[in-house]
């Protein structure tokens, strides 16, 4: 089989175990990928609870984000390739973790695209993480043009007024939100203060990669 | 933008006039890299998918369109190239080449490292320039196109030279002497009626069709196509072979002293032998550099190591040629470096060393006219049949005389 990755012959490892995975990646590749994990609420290595995060809290936006993969080097390849190269199968890599997202009863929010953007990339990344997850993916936001976020600064971006807007009734709806990387966190806040407004009930995130 | 002989993306492409041609992007084959496409499920909710083999040029889905102007290209202007001065045996080689591009055909040009191949084809570019020929010269390394691009801009300092590599400014230029990697062929289209191919053996054009593809693809119908290598494999001998098997300066090749069986004294004794030249040492895998490398500390000897994905690689090869230390590498070093007075010394050369890489090797000692020999030792426990090849093969180019 070809390793979707690196484009390399492997030999899956067929055990029952992970007949109904999708093994579309050869071991080296996977190793490649760091779990995140010790921070409670956004995944940061090494930690109990976060400077960034115990700073929320005390803003009174908390916000329990799981992460799933540290944003190194491979992570950082990953995602030129994924977004700017636009590989949209590169991201069946990661089915098997994403599988394991459900939600039963409420609905998957992708952080959305400016139209400029979208019409440029012809494609939402958010929103094809979401779409291998377990649950019902719904657009119910819609972002306002503005310049793209990966050059701006921390003091920038947190400057920056609510580029977001509801667009469905949320009223009462347990709603995740989806992103591709998480660096600050204003992104998933600022969506999460409009769905707040709009009524929905309880909001949590998922993000692919943790910035360090 | 002048696309003619080109085949590019229709987004790129902003005016429509009626020469230009559009055909579907993917088909059965890509239209770009002309392989079946690795396929790549689209986005876009129609039924659609991209070629993943060439995404690394912009995606290209099935959807898109290429676009080409028609016209016939602009007609070349004779260059002359500055004087040369080439030894006999190496005017006999020029003279065979100068021939071949006139008539068309192949030909390869067997000569042995640090030959001198770039000057012998510049009587024939220059041949091909007046006949109002269009000379591409190709390898499939970036920094052998550097190194060729600066030498063809000194000798030709009239012609429109054109350079190509990942990251160059000519992007999708067409020149009248084009110098390109390989791999930036994916767009040209029958342009080029001389073709110079360096380094055919050389990693990834070896065994890679798709590059076979894109230069082919580049050639006109009655195009020339010169092969030029130190180390031409069998497939590319059953060619019409000319051979040139002394070095410029006329000494014969180092030929290498084989120290089987070995242990770590001889080493340490090989590398304090010449304290105050340059050593290279090659070991067969990344995982054996930091092996050596510890083992070498313990004796008391400092060395640096370098390998094909060492970020700053090309900084501690640029520091190296300076210095008279010890340099510790993988094979990424085989072609391409020269390096005034080197010694060279191969661990386990009988472990995972092809016989190519053995010569090519053998060939970094002794280019400079100043250092005409030095050492190149293999050092092996085992032996094995690369090696003896190896030995066999530059005992047989220094006994070749010119017949």
């Amino acid at each position: 089989m070809k390793c979707l990755c690196c484009q390399h012959d492997f030999i899956p490892n067929w055990e029952l175990s992970n007949m109904w995975t999708s093994q579309n990646i050869c071991n080296p590749c996977k190793m490649k990928f760091v779990k995140s994990g010790g921070c409670v609420d956004c995944g940061k290595p090494g930690i109990e609870l976060c400077q960034d995060c115990r700073r929320w809290q005390n803003l009174g936006l908390p916000l329990h984000t799981r992460t799933m993969y540290l944003y190194n080097e491979e992570a950082k390849a990953f995602m030129h390739r994924y977004k700017f190269l636009g590989d949209t199968v590169l991201i069946r890599m990661f089915t098997d973790e994403l599988k394991k997202v459900k939600m039963r009863r409420g609905w998957i929010v992708p952080i959305p695209l400016s139209r400029d953007r979208l019409s440029d990339r012809k494609f939402n990344q958010a929103e094809e993480i979401a779409r291998r997850m377990n649950g019902k993916v719904t657009l119910a936001l819609k972002r306002d043009e503005g310049t793209p976020q990966s050059r701006k600064s921390r003091e920038e971006r947190l400057k920056r007024s609510n580029p977001f807007h509801v667009t469905k009734e949320v009223a009462g709806k347990n709603i995740l939100l989806v992103d591709d990387v998480y660096t600050t966190g204003i992104t998933l806040r600022q969506a999460m203060v409009r769905l707040k407004e709009a009524g929905a009930s309880e909001i949590s995130a998922v993000t692919l990669f943790r910035s360090i | 933008m002048d696309i003619r002989g080109r085949w590019i993306s229709a987004k790129q492409m902003e005016t429509r006039l009626p020469t230009h041609q559009l055909i579907p992007a993917v088909t059965f084959t890509c239209q770009r890299c002309g392989a079946f496409p690795v396929k790549g499920h689209c986005t876009c909710g129609k039924r659609c998918y991209y070629c993943r083999r060439c995404i690394a040029y912009g995606k290209l889905r099935t959807c898109d369109q290429l676009i080409t102007d028609t016209r016939p290209l602009d007609p070349v202007h004779p260059a002359q190239h500055q004087p040369i001065r080439l030894t006999p045996a190496q005017t006999t080689v020029a003279r065979t080449i100068e021939q071949t591009i006139l008539r068309g055909g192949r030909l390869l040009v067997h000569a042995v490292c640090g030959a001198g191949k770039t000057p012998m084809f510049f009587p024939g570019i220059e041949r091909a320039l007046a006949n109002g020929k269009r000379v591409l010269v190709t390898a499939p390394r970036a920094d052998v196109v550097r190194e060729l691009t600066h030498h063809i801009k000194q000798a030709f300092p009239t012609a429109h030279v054109v350079s190509l590599y990942g990251g160059s400014a000519d992007r999708l230029l067409l020149g009248e002497i084009t110098v390109s990697t390989t791999h930036q062929l994916i767009h040209y289209r029958s342009c080029f009626d001389v073709v110079l191919l360096d380094e055919v053996d050389a990693f990834p054009f070896h065994m890679n069709w798709t590059l076979h593809r894109y230069v082919k693809r580049a050639m006109t119908q009655k195009a020339a196509l010169i092969l030029l290598s130190a180390t031409p494999s069998m497939w590319h001998r059953r060619y019409p072979t000319v051979r040139l098997m002394r070095r410029y300066h006329g000494h014969p090749l180092p030929v290498p002293r084989l120290k089987s069986p070995f242990t770590m004294q001889s080493i340490v004794e090989w590398l304090h032998q010449y304290e105050q030249q340059p050593r290279l040492v090659f070991v067969p895998r990344i995982a054996a550099l930091e092996a050596w490398q510890t083992r070498l500390k313990e004796v008391g000897i400092d060395v640096t190591t370098v390998h094909a994905e060492d970020p700053d690689r090309i900084e501690k090869i640029q520091a190296f040629r300076t210095t008279n230390g010890i340099l510790l590498t993988t094979t990424i070093l085989e072609r391409g470096v020269t390096i005034s007075n080197v010694q060279v010394a191969v661990l386990d050369a009988d472990q995972g060393f092809s016989t190519k890489a053995l010569i090519q090797i053998s060939g970094r000692v002794g280019r400079d006219a100043a250092y005409p020999d030095g050492d190149i030792s293999f050092f092996a426990n085992d032996r094995s049949d690369a090696l003896f090849y190896a030995i066999h093969q530059i005992q047989k180019a220094n006994r070749w005389t010119t017949s």
